[in-house]
């Protein structure tokens, strides 16, 4: 993520001391920093707003205002951070709608669980990082998985694809595209501690 | 897949399926500096695009990963073992002058038939007179009929490739386990183990007779295995890639798809060299995927090492997985 074009400087506020942060530094600090918590940040959301449909949103939205955040200073404690940022948004979400949902629970501190929780060990994560891509790999639908083998693996092109599959490349193109967006969301939004049943 | 319900979100999903696309678009071939210039506009048009477009290139570059699964795999083919016996040697041991042409010389004073064996490891291939070919994998044998005008082999244990000219008035016949595979021109596996056998049709047809007592005879078309296993016959249907995979084995690979890994290790344990050996049962089951080269179960116990954190025990020739 440090290899594109960079548009972070116009949003850096000068009001901020040290160094200007630039975007593909915020990239690789988000990536290495936010996107490993997102399985808890993910349960902390589910636990906490009752309306499964907004989850998405609710984490889409948590990580635009962290991003924004870390665009003028990166923050000490990712993960304090991500979580206050989350329980913000999610406070400003039940005033503005007025109505305290039944479930929509007050006792944010289940968040308190998710900080504390003990950091998982980047070594764990290194060894474990193959076992779970193939998990992940494993859980997408059969021609989504078949697209992405073909092209990770096998190393084809996509017209070589279609052809093997027997379908046009459009097709191949919406495969892949389904398991970029599926793979993100095993890889990062389910706690690792889960094992697909055998 | 989630496709259709991905429509009405305005902060999440359909922001999501833009960035997929982006970055999968971005690591082909016709990715120009036009397109670059427009996912450059695009991800500085809101923080939203660039976080998600963040989050799948990582998660996507992550799984460039799996690449690791894949081992060198050099052509090895013609000289895949260590053990492999050039076909002349065997057919000098065995006495046998030519194969090729065998199925016109009957009348030379030879004997009925010929066994053809596979070492542990090792793999024959044979071209019959007629042109047809004949691969044998490791562990096999197959005996040819050298006396009648029929055209039969007999696969008397382990795997082999048929590549056969189909001739109308002669079918080529293959023995196994009992029952006959008839050729009706064609490419096709057996795959012969004391409990099942197994016949994968690559091209063509072939009518697999007394597959069990008293059926009728059973017509494969391409992409059918059938697979006889006390006293049942079942037969199933695999795409051309996954037909291809199983096929690996000629080119000097072994390929797995969601195989249990107890099957990994039978499989490279065919093939003599490094024998694994689980040391839990519970293990047996984790799902493998990759392709691998037929001697590198080594590698293999590396990788099983890495993803699934199994402890890797060395004892001579043996490697012990285990929890």
């Amino acid at each position: 993520m440090t290899d594109h074009t960079d548009h972070g400087r116009t949003h850096v506020d000068p009001r901020f001391q040290g160094a200007v942060i630039t975007a593909p530094e915020v990239d690789a600090w988000f990536e290495r920093e936010i996107l490993p918590l997102e399985a808890a940040l993910m349960q902390f959301l589910q636990h906490n707003w009752r309306n499964k449909s907004d989850i998405a949103d609710l984490r889409q939205d948590v990580y635009v205002q962290v991003y924004e955040a870390a665009l003028k200073g990166l923050p000490e404690a990712p993960k304090a951070f991500l979580f206050a940022t989350a329980r913000h948004l999610l406070s400003r979400r039940l005033r503005r709608a007025q109505v305290v949902p039944f479930e929509a629970v007050s006792d944010f501190d289940a968040l308190g669980a998710a900080i504390d929780e003990p950091a998982i060990d980047r070594a764990v994560i290194a060894r474990d990082e193959l076992r779970r891509l193939q998990a992940a790999v494993d859980k997408l639908p059969p021609r989504c998985r078949e697209a992405f083998l073909l092209q990770k693996i096998e190393g084809l092109s996509r017209p070589e694809i279609a052809t093997r599959m027997g379908v046009a490349e459009i097709t191949v193109r919406y495969h892949l595209k389904e398991a970029a967006r599926l793979l993100a969301d095993t890889l990062y939004g389910e706690p690792p501690t889960v094992r697909r049943p055998t | 897949m989630s496709g259709p319900e991905s429509t009405a979100t305005n902060g999440g999903s359909t922001i999501e399926d833009l960035a997929a696309g982006w970055v999968i678009d971005r690591s082909t071939e016709s990715w120009t500096p036009e397109r670059q210039a427009d996912l450059d506009s695009w991800l500085a048009q809101s923080v939203a695009h660039r976080v998600a477009y963040v989050r799948i290139q990582a998660s996507w570059s992550r799984s460039d990963r799996l690449v690791a699964l894949r081992s060198p795999m050099q052509s090895r083919l013609g000289h895949s073992s260590p053990h492999k016996a050039p076909w002349s040697r065997i057919a000098a041991a065995l006495g046998l002058i030519v194969v090729t042409g065998v199925f016109g010389a009957n009348y030379l004073a030879q004997p009925k038939s010929q066994l053809i064996e596979t070492p542990k490891g090792g793999q024959e291939r044979l071209t019959l007179a007629d042109g047809s070919q004949i691969e044998l994998n490791t562990d096999s044998a197959l005996r040819i009929d050298l006396h009648n005008r029929n055209r039969a082999v007999e696969l008397v244990r382990g795997e082999a490739y048929f590549q056969i000219k189909h001739d109308p008035t002669h079918p080529f016949v293959v023995k196994a386990s009992g029952r006959k595979i008839v050729d009706l021109g064609t490419k096709f596996t057996v795959r012969s183990t004391p409990k099942s056998l197994e016949v994968a049709l690559i091209e063509g047809s072939v009518r697999l007779e007394n597959a069990i007592p008293s059926a009728s005879p059973v017509t494969l078309v391409p992409g059918d295995i059938a697979l006889i296993s006390a006293g049942k016959l079942s037969v199933t249907k695999i795409s051309n890639n996954r037909m291809a995979d199983r096929l690996a084995w000629q080119r000097g690979a072994l390929v797995f798809h969601n195989t249990a890994l107890a099957d990994v290790a039978a499989e490279f344990n065919r093939y003599g060299g490094t024998q694994l050996v689980l040391g839990n049962t519970d293990i047996a089951t984790l799902t493998v995927n990759g392709r691998f080269r037929i001697t590198g179960a080594e590698d293999f116990a590396a990788n099983a090492h890495e993803i699934f954190g199994l402890k890797v025990e060395h004892r001579g020739d043996t490697i012990v997985l285990s929890r």
